[in-house]
């Protein structure tokens, strides 16, 4: 199957959603949030964001929020020094129980303070209503759904 | 010294020269504009496993063992926040106003969805919170009002409830997710009659603070039926005199303290 | 005065996206940019942790 020739903004391994998503479960009834690894390419003049891995965050979650705790980007920051040297944080994750996959304006605010280059992603996963979707901030207070492909390495 | 930060999010790598008395602050702002990125403190700096947050920002390199060749890494820190869009909410809330018709309360709706002042409840002064929607709700219960006659039961009440924008969320700022005002009289050591009656309309209920994602706004008017008729003399509203009345009028008639069960009806009479 | 004596910005590689990359294949396509239903997953996951622990999946 092909997408059709235009470069989509993200691509993400499929190994890597379902990691995601299994952290999603695992903090169930919490939110969990976490980091989003890989490279951001050109091809034909277009930047695309390729995303080969994910760390976990260890999460806090209040009745608001979710966000790393005490020390965790520390440890965030050692993972990729020794287990992904070659790759940077194209953008992050974190999970919606119930809620429905969209970007808050804590969201939206985070987003826009944390991750500044236009091809940095934010992906909402809600384990509960099954659905997972990428978005980016854009122009004011705004965001929008990205289009993105699921692949897969051949054998 | 020379010291080296690399930014996670770009692999962007920043060299720098600076001395062991400089502040960790003047360096990461250094840094944030060579990088072209808006300062907060949205980011943390990671040595050797160890985080360095914005609370270390006033410490010196040297106090903080950062020394010649130290390579450090710039990581964010985002929060995800829980809040509905305004279309769910609105649609989440058009099933609780059925449920409110269905146990028989009456009330009226406006859209806010602006921030709006109130009195706080436990300290002098106002707040400002983020309002979507207000409800003055209409309901029966148990309760009483001081009259030239003395004490007499009331059985209809009406309060405000504003409904906040983090609604079923709590507010970050309140930590609850709506404010409540009595509008109607009232003699209760926790609820102070409203601005009709003389009084601020402020309402002391620790179970506000106890809210669950699966509350509703009609679980919230049974427990204001439930507070009417169960008042706790021992945590009342210190600064208000006729909820220090109404102390001391429970604490000397326990047995006006009601089950925890809101009566049907029956004639308001006079007890006191 | 701290001084930013250098700062290296590193190139973006320059390959085809994995949808155009014999090496890939393409699982599933988001099109719209609506989202995904990750119903399999989820359900995949529930059975290995039925299978793992002694308790029964959340649901």
């Amino acid at each position: 199957m092909s997408c059709g020739k235009e470069v989509l903004p993200v691509y993400i391994e499929l190994d890597v959603l379902v990691n995601v998503t299994r952290h999603a479960v695992e903090g169930l009834p919490n939110e969990v949030i976490g980091f989003l690894l890989g490279n951001a390419c050109t091809w034909n003049g277009t930047t695309y964001v390729h995303i080969t891995a994910s760390i976990r965050g260890k999460s806090v979650a209040s009745e608001t929020s979710v966000s790393f705790a005490q020390d965790a980007l520390a440890e965030v920051a050692e993972s990729i020094k020794r287990d992904h040297p070659d790759k940077e944080i194209v953008g992050w994750y974190h999970s919606h129980p119930g809620y429905g996959c969209f970007l808050s304006p804590t969201d939206i605010t985070s987003h826009r303070l944390c991750f500044t280059m236009p091809y940095h992603v934010a992906l909402v996963v809600d384990p509960l209503r099954k659905e997972a979707a990428f978005f980016r901030v854009v122009e004011g207070m705004g965001y929008e759904g990205l289009k993105s492909a699921i692949v897969r390495r051949r054998m | 010294m020379i010291i080296t930060i690399n930014e996670l999010t770009t692999r962007r790598s920043v060299k720098l020269e600076v001395e062991p008395g400089h502040t960790v602050r003047v360096v990461v702002e250094e840094v944030m504009k060579a990088l072209k990125i808006p300062p907060t403190t949205t980011y943390r700096l990671v040595l050797g496993g160890k985080e360095i947050g914005p609370e270390l920002f006033d410490k010196t390199l040297g106090e903080l063992g950062i020394s010649d060749g130290a390579i450090m890494d710039l990581v964010p820190r985002p929060v995800g926040g829980a809040m509905l869009p305004q279309d769910k909410l609105l649609k989440r809330l058009e099933r609780e106003e059925q449920e409110m018709r269905q146990q028989g309360y009456e009330f009226t709706r406006e859209e806010m969805w602006r921030p709006m002042s109130f009195p706080m409840v436990y300290s002098a002064g106002l707040e400002t919170l983020d309002v979507a929607l207000r409800y003055i709700v209409t309901f029966q219960a148990r309760g009483f009002v001081l009259t030239k006659k003395g004490v007499e039961e009331q059985l209809t009440h009406t309060a405000s409830i504003y409904v906040l924008r983090h609604y079923p969320y709590l507010d970050p700022k309140l930590g609850a997710p709506m404010r409540i005002f009595w509008e109607s009289n009232i003699f209760h050591p926790n609820i102070c009659p409203g601005p009709r009656y003389g009084g601020n309309g402020l309402v002391c209920w620790k179970m506000i603070r106890e809210w669950g994602k699966t509350f509703s706004l009609a679980t919230l008017v049974r427990g204001l039926q439930l507070l009417v008729e169960n008042p706790n003399p021992d945590d009342p509203l210190s600064k208000i005199p006729i909820c220090m009345q109404a102390t001391a009028f429970f604490k000397e008639n326990p047995h006006l303290m009601g089950s925890m069960q809101p009566s049907a009806g029956g004639r308001p009479r006079v007890v006191g | 005065m701290v001084k930013v004596i250098d700062v290296s910005v590193p190139e973006h590689v320059e390959k085809p996206p994995p949808d155009q990359d014999p090496n890939y294949e393409v699982i599933s396509c988001d099109e719209e940019g609506d989202g995904y239903d990750i119903s399999e997953i989820v359900d995949i996951l529930g059975e290995v942790e039925s299978t793992e622990s002694s308790g029964s999946p959340q649901t």
